[in-house]
């Protein structure tokens, strides 16, 4: 039979033996009682897949579990490590006895051990070549979907100490030894100087490129379930009733703390001048409001000054004039119908956030003589003394 | 560009990947970041950079009565946005049946989550207890499942927290500010002194001993 009708008759019988060989590999101890396809079942026991343990029971061989194992490698990542340190013992025997053979003469024995050689050299060449294909798969799809983070974190932890373990082996392999032997045989020379050496340092190279990578990714989940796990414990805290942040800081940690962001500028800007205390604001504001007027603001000259092009109209607008149409729709919005300022602002299509039009109107409003504002509270929670605004009423009491 | 990003940080917001990857690969050239500081620097404020993945504005050292004022409503405004947060994080976690939370760049898909909550009773009831959450928009007593988890997710993305990438399929992406709300979380854990898992488990043992 040509190896294509035999790779025919082995997917048939695989295709076909699908569910009885799941079920013998997945007891190990156990022979399988076989009860119909004898055709299948006798091809794979012919190919020594399987073996016969009387009457209609059978074993599983090394090759099938093997075959089994690899089959199911990308979902469980999971498959027997070819053993560096067997199959180099077993190269420098058979470079031993090749050496033997050659010395005695016996070239039939030197042809067969080279044979071995040859064969030992691409078996740990393929499989390393795999191995490394596997562990930079896992890595590049950053280890797939897995059912959990925390089994995640468990399979990239043991991708780390396998790697490991194969930089470990590599880089222990004595190849020096075997250049005494590579130099008296060309063709051995060509097997193990020119072609499984070099291979062998750059599987070397690329495992411990991989190594630094996947501490990275196992640092990256680590991160993410320490994330998980403060806001599980926040939600615990929450959930018990448990108030948090109510304590007074000062200035200095509330300033060295994730809290300093800044508010919008247009805050500053908007400050009525003598309502407000702070001097400085107060010259911010009138200074932000001259430069408005002049239509030169220290942005638009700035932008001026550097080498990058801005593309779009020079013109400052800054949210306050931004805003003030909004402000004047508002109004007649408001003499037509009540309408709280944020009913307003949804309806509205720009650029900016509500909360933005929320901090400027609140401002704005105190300005005017006819409008009287007062902030919205969707929920009151009793544990807060200092509410954030949602939504502001703006009244029109004396025309504006 | 420049203006934008300047108009953009002095309107409080986080320039992130998602947000405007156009400012944030602007924002991580070292001339840029110079420049934009020297600009908001008259205004008391300089250029936050969180791991060249999130920038904002924050006020410099020569802090006015009123910019600690604004901190500390700053404070008060995130403390009172906690909780509500907390609440959306968990029942995305326990619909999505993932040990793991949001992440910066992840996707909401609004028609999957309320398929799952339609067909959950306990998640129907998280959602509830959600959507009652102050921050969000008053609803009505009889509104759907749908109305509810609409007003949360319209309220996280007027948070910054979440951006609405698609509107038709309702289709909203993780921003970077989710970082800067893991950064708040570290504060409170630290501050109100709050034990995680492992160690809740480690003190009870220790209880137990004594």
């Amino acid at each position: 039979m040509s190896a294509a009708s035999n790779l025919k008759s082995f997917a048939n019988a695989i295709s076909t033996c699908a569910e009885d060989i799941d079920a013998l590999t997945s007891n190990h101890s156990d022979p399988y009682l076989f009860e119909k396809n004898s055709k299948h079942w006798d091809f794979l026991q012919t190919h020594g897949f399987i073996y016969h343990c009387g009457d209609s029971y059978y074993k599983g061989t090394p090759s099938l579990y093997e075959l089994v194992a690899n089959l199911g490698m990308r979902s469980t990542m999971r498959r027997v490590a070819p053993d560096i340190n067997d199959w180099y013992e077993t190269l420098e025997t058979d470079i031993e006895h090749m050496a033997e053979a050659t010395s005695v003469g016996d070239e039939n024995s030197r042809k067969n051990h080279l044979q071995r050689i040859d064969y030992h050299v691409a078996l740990m060449i393929n499989s390393l070549e795999k191995e490394v294909l596997d562990i930079e798969y896992s890595i590049n799809s950053k280890l797939g979907k897995m059912e959990s983070l925390k089994a995640k974190v468990n399979e990239n932890k043991r991708l780390i100490s396998r790697t490991h373990l194969f930089v470990v082996k590599l880089s222990s392999l004595k190849m020096d030894r075997l250049i005494p032997y590579a130099n008296k045989d060309f063709q051995l020379r060509t097997m193990l100087l020119m072609n499984m050496s070099p291979r062998i340092s750059e599987y070397s190279y690329r495992l411990s490129s991989a190594l630094p990578r996947l501490e990275k990714m196992l640092y990256q989940s680590q991160q993410k379930t320490k994330e998980t796990e403060k806001i599980w414990a926040l939600y615990r805290h929450f959930e018990s009733s448990k108030q948090c942040l109510q304590d007074d800081f000062s200035d200095e940690e509330i300033q060295e703390s994730i809290f300093n962001s800044a508010m919008p500028l247009i805050m500053s800007a908007s400050l009525d001048s003598n309502k407000c205390e702070d001097k400085e604001i107060i010259s911010i504001a009138e200074n932000l409001k001259r430069r408005m007027e002049k239509d030169t603001s220290l942005l638009t000259e700035n932008i001026e000054k550097t080498k990058y092009i801005d593309t779009k109209d020079d013109t400052v607008d800054f949210v306050e004039p931004v805003l003030y149409p909004y402000f004047i729709d508002f109004i007649k919005t408001l003499s037509k119908k009540p309408c709280s300022a944020m009913e307003f602002w949804d309806k509205q299509s720009s650029n900016y956030s509500g909360r933005s039009w929320l901090m400027w109107l609140t401002l704005e409003v105190d300005k005017h003589k006819g409008l009287s504002s007062e902030s919205l509270y969707l929920k009151t929670a009793p544990r807060c003394a200092n509410q954030s605004i949602y939504d502001l009423k703006v009244c029109v009491t004396n025309g504006s | 560009m420049l203006r934008e990003i300047l108009e953009a940080l002095i309107n409080q917001e986080f320039i992130c990947e998602i947000s405007n990857p156009r400012a944030l690969d602007q924002l991580k050239k070292e001339s840029v970041q110079k420049y934009i500081n020297d600009s908001l620097n008259p205004y008391g404020r300089q250029l936050t950079n969180q791991d060249n993945r999130l920038f904002y504005a924050s006020y410099t050292d020569e802090l006015t009565k009123k910019d600690r004022r604004e901190i500390k409503i700053n404070l008060e405004n995130t403390r009172d946005n906690i909780e509500p947060i907390i609440h959306f994080l968990i029942l995305i976690m326990k619909i999505n049946e993932s040990d793991i939370t949001l992440q910066v760049g992840d996707i909401i898909k609004q028609s999957d989550l309320l398929y799952r909550i339609e067909n959950n009773s306990s998640f129907e009831d998280g959602l509830k207890k959600v959507v009652n959450q102050k921050i969000f928009k008053s609803i009505k007593a009889g509104a759907s499942n749908g109305d509810r988890l609409e007003n949360i997710l319209s309220g996280i993305e007027r948070l910054g927290y979440i951006k609405l990438e698609n509107v038709d399929s309702r289709i909203y992406r993780v921003t970077g500010k989710m970082d800067y709300y893991h950064k708040v979380i570290d504060f409170i854990i630290e501050n109100e002194s709050i034990l995680l898992d492992e160690e809740v488990s480690t003190a009870d043992q220790q209880e137990m001993l004594l």
